[in-house]
């Protein structure tokens, strides 16, 4: 795995900070948006829910859960796959072992909510699953890492 | 595959610290190879190798399980 495609060690915290900011703002905002973040925005594609779909248009729309989505995707971006503090081949197999396990798990979980989650609760599902696989990703990883740290305490 | 990492560091008195210093990996990179749970890329063994100052065939040998 080229390191050239993982982001700085630094970085980590900021990615951090900013999922932490995300989550909480989707539980302060989560069904009452401020009302000054109501703006004109440009939408390329309008799926409305009663009528036509729109391209290309301007429309009104909150943007708290679109500022919210970035926050938390950009911040468990950094943070999953910014280098450890020191890199090396072994880390390297244990994160592409986590990424791969992470997928399948997460599309584990996606073929189990198809025959028990219906109706909004599963556009509710749909959006969680948006960054399961990152979060899933990262406890994966953390876990591959705390087992191979504590089996340092058994040798010398 | 079976490695004398753990022979030959016992050999030159080196810690699993010690010689993670010199290969330039973490411990637990070495910890993870004399478990045998990780096989060091093809750098790494000629770095250990070369630590130690034999030859890469004396310091991992192939197995039964290595030839499915």
């Amino acid at each position: 795995m080229k390191t050239n495609l993982l982001f700085p060690y630094k970085s980590k915290r900021i990615g951090l900070l900013l999922f932490l900011i995300g989550v909480v703002l989707t539980i302060l905002f989560y069904n009452n948006s401020p009302d000054i973040l109501e703006i004109n925005v440009l939408a390329l594609v309008e799926g409305k829910l009663f009528g036509d779909t729109e391209y290309f248009s301007v429309i009104k729309n909150n943007v708290t859960d679109e500022i919210i989505g970035i926050l938390l995707l950009v911040g468990l971006v950094l943070f999953g796959f910014s280098k450890e503090k020191f890199e090396d081949e072994h880390i390297n197999s244990l994160r592409l072992n986590a990424l791969i396990w992470a997928v399948y798990f997460n599309f584990l979980i996606l073929l189990i909510s198809f025959f028990t989650i219906y109706g909004m609760s599963f556009f509710v599902f749909m959006q969680i699953n948006l960054f399961s696989v990152l979060l899933i990703f990262i406890l994966r990883f953390r876990y591959l890492l705390w087992k191979s740290n504590k089996s340092l305490l058994n040798e010398e | 595959m079976k490695n004398n990492i753990k022979v030959e560091r016992a050999k030159k008195n080196f810690t699993q610290a010690d010689l993670a210093e010199k290969a330039q990996v973490s411990r637990q990179t070495i910890n993870a190879m004399e478990a045998g749970k990780y096989v060091p890329s093809t750098v790494l063994s000629l770095k250990l190798a070369s630590i130690f100052g034999v030859e890469v065939s004396e310091l991992f040998q192939l197995d039964k399980g290595d030839w499915k």
